[in-house]
């Protein structure tokens, strides 16, 4: 389970900016965009809705919030994807405070072996049943930097532009995280 | 209980799955209605038709429950208040924001000090003058407001009385020099200490004698007598006065702020890379201070990153090269590049261990990486401290720029009026200081009590030059040669032999006026010398309502 790649060469972004202009100005133009994203998109929901319907839902939710507010977006070196990923984040929470259900968390084993490994720890059956239960213990916010880091094996840079923060504070974040997992599963 | 559901390995979605939910009409045809106004709120979480429906809801019962309330509640008759008290003020202008503008000073209380009002007078507050309403001295900065009435448009504009009532006998004051002064700390207004006074050389364009001091007494609502002022000649060149600026609040030096200080990137240590056995690899050293994410590790080989398996690097062996330069690369990877008399060579490589000696570098790099991300979480501690304190910093300058600006600005154009003051001073016959001490804050006048007008008594009525009954309020006859405002009551008398005018207010705020000129035209063998005469004048009004004191002026000075 990785993750779409965001960045890309000089000329996609260019050709982004132009697709994005037009957007702006005739919004039947946004369909582009559209197409270009909704798996990405639908998928990253999924994985945290695990719902198909609700996914297909969350994702129009995106793409309109993003089509009304595109006159905001201004390209600042932060990619359009990154963007809609935000909004994505920004949805999934809203929906999860209101209707106060357990959000889901997609992952494979090896993922769990590279976050023992990462905490330094051996892996084993037991420690892995105490990562599991160490994850229970997460903010939403620091779920979604493990998320983004281990389960969709994202780059520091790609999680901080998703994030609003810098690559360097995504790293010290992510760093904290295991680092909070690791007395969560001692204890 | 669980506040996450965790799924391992399950797939996402596949693409056919996904199509069932990809149509872009789900997402354009909600933007369009949104464009228009019409059901947006249907499409964003659902939430308008059960918010209307509890507005709809809340209105029936809104209504059923006045309804019970107007049907149940008994009809009590509510006493009728009467206002009794007068609660117009003393000092009342007659056009609401036409007046003569305050000149703000602020005074430290422990230092006190002296200020320059733009007409040149001097206001001197001696150290710690002032106290609250409760009669406490305070500290810290006080702001005084100070202006002056000098001619009879300020005069007029004021709203002051200029009569005065001695034991109920009334009569008129002839000013040579009106101030007001007022001080507020934090808003609120404070007053001179016990034992204290504020010492005021007012300038004044005249030099006689004869003039008193009063002290405009707004609760008893009459004019109170002080005693007397100095008269001291005033040398100075009133252009050199008006140029006289107070300084800026806030140095050029202030303004400027260093940006935080950067703190050095912190090299991300490299995680080595195990030796791929079917690759050519070679050994070299390097300078471990240009290197340092090398030099942490031992026993480096380089692995050519470029070439495919095949690639034989032999005749790169075969020769002694005269300079080798190895140049970091951002993925990681290096680019060394061989010179030999005219042939160069350049090949990307990367640093690779093997056995042991990977083990090592892997523990070692594990230790370094934490290493690198504590220091990297200080690092990022301290620059976000450095960011806020700059940030306030920043802040508070941007405050103080503002309030420094806004204070030039007001300097600027009281320098404006100070120059426009002088420059109409210049008929004046001399400049004088009148110099008094006052203990309490209000207005202070300069008077000489003078006889009202005598000569033609007349009832006064008044027409606008179309014939139109006229409706006049705050009527002052003048006379040109006494700095004093008489005013008009239905019944006046006016000297034939002076310079004399009139002047009031028509609906809404226009000011009429009867002329110098008007009042030459006037028939004199049609009116009385003694006895009283019934007389209509005819007014000018202005086109517009009055906006500023300089209006005022300007008019009067043309009459």
């Amino acid at each position: 389970m990785s993750s779409q790649v965001l960045h890309k060469t000089d000329q996609q972004i260019e050709e982004e900016k132009l697709q994005i202009e037009l957007a702006k100005q005739d919004p039947k133009q946004f369909e582009t965009l559209y197409n270009k994203y909704f798996q990405q998109i639908f998928i990253f929901i999924n994985r945290r809705t695990d719902n198909l319907d609700l996914s297909g839902d969350i994702t129009s939710q995106v793409f309109l919030k993003a089509m009304l507010n595109l006159n905001k977006y201004q390209f600042k070196g932060v990619p359009f994807s990154a963007w809609l990923y935000r909004i994505a984040l920004s949805e999934i929470n809203q929906h999860y405070r209101e209707n106060q259900k357990n959000r889901a968390i997609s992952l494979e084993e090896t993922d769990l072996k590279n976050i023992i490994e990462e905490a330094e720890e051996n892996f084993s059956e037991e420690k892995t049943s105490a990562l599991i239960n160490a994850f229970q213990q997460l903010e939403e916010d620091q779920l979604q930097l493990i998320e983004l880091r281990f389960f969709e094996k994202r780059s520091f840079k790609e999680i901080g532009e998703i994030m609003e923060i810098t690559e360097n504070n995504a790293k010290v974040k992510v760093y904290r995280v295991i680092d909070k997992l690791k007395n969560i599963m001692k204890s | 209980m669980s506040k996450f559901k965790i799924n391992i390995g399950k797939p996402d979605p596949s693409e056919s799955e996904m199509a069932q939910y990809k149509n872009f009409d789900y997402v354009y045809k909600p933007y369009q209605e949104s464009q228009t106004g019409s059901s947006y709120g249907r499409y964003l979480n659902g939430s308008t038709p059960k918010f209307l429906s509890i507005l709809i809801g809340t209105t029936v019962i809104l209504i059923g429950s006045y309804l019970i309330n107007k049907l149940m509640t008994p009809k009590v008759e509510q006493p009728v208040q009467i206002e009794t008290t007068i609660t117009t003020p003393f000092v009342n202008p007659p056009i609401e924001n036409v007046n003569v503008a305050f000149q703000e000073f602020e005074v430290d209380v422990v230092q006190g000090g002296t200020f320059t009002y733009l007409s040149g007078s001097k206001i001197t507050i001696p150290v710690n003058a002032f106290i609250n309403g409760n009669g406490n001295p305070i500290l810290g900065k006080v702001t005084m407001k100070y202006r002056e009435f000098h001619d009879h448009a300020e005069i007029f504009a004021s709203g002051i009385t200029m009569e005065y009532d001695s034991a109920g006998l009334v009569s008129d004051f002839e000013s040579a020099g009106m101030m007001e002064i007022i001080a507020f700390q934090n808003n609120t207004p404070v007053y001179i200490a016990k034992n204290k006074k504020v010492d005021i050389e007012m300038i004044s364009n005249n030099n006689e004698s004869r003039f008193n001091l009063y002290y405009l007494d707004t609760s008893q609502r009459k004019w109170v007598y002080k005693g007397k002022d100095q008269i001291i000649q005033r040398p100075e060149d009133r252009m050199d006065i008006a140029q006289e600026l107070p300084q800026s609040v806030l140095k050029e030096s202030d303004i400027e702020l260093p940006l935080p200080i950067q703190i050095p990137i912190i090299n991300e240590p490299i995680k080595p890379k195990t030796k791929n056995k079917n690759r050519f690899t070679f050994i070299f050293q390097v300078d471990p201070k240009a290197f340092p994410e090398i030099a942490v590790y031992d026993s480096v080989e380089w692995e050519y990153a470029d070439v495919g398996d095949n690639f034989d690097p032999q005749g790169l062996y075969d020769i002694t090269w005269q300079d080798v330069k190895l140049i970091k690369q951002e993925d990681n990877t290096y680019i060394v590049q061989l010179t030999h008399k005219n042939r160069k060579e350049s090949h990307k490589v990367f640093p690779v261990y093997s056995g042991k000696d990977l083990e090592k570098a892997e523990s070692k790099y594990k230790l370094k990486y934490k290493e690198y991300l504590k220091a990297l979480d200080k690092k990022e501690e301290l620059e976000k401290q450095r960011k806020e304190e700059y940030e306030k910093k920043r802040a508070d300058i941007e405050e103080k720029e503002k309030e420094r600006i806004a204070y030039l600005k007001k300097q600027a154009e009281l320098r404006r009026q100070q120059v426009k003051w002088a420059n109409a001073q210049t008929t004046m016959v001399s400049t004088v200081s009148r110099v008094f001490s006052i203990m309490t804050f209000g207005t202070w006048n300069c008077d000489s009590r003078v006889q009202r007008p005598q000569g033609i008594k007349v009832t006064a009525s008044f027409k606008t030059i179309n014939n139109e009954k006229l409706t006049l309020t705050n009527v002052y006859l003048i006379d040109k040669k006494i700095n004093a405002i008489f005013p008009i009551h239905e019944i006046f008398s006016f000297n034939p032999n002076a310079e004399n005018y009139i002047v009031g207010l028509v609906y809404p705020n226009k000011l009429a006026y009867f002329s110098p000129k008007d009042f030459d035209r006037i028939d004199g063998y049609k009116l009385k010398k003694v006895g009283l005469n019934n007389f209509t004048f005819t007014m000018h009004t202005t086109e517009k309502p009055i906006s500023s004191v300089d209006e005022i002026k300007e008019i009067i000075g043309k009459l």
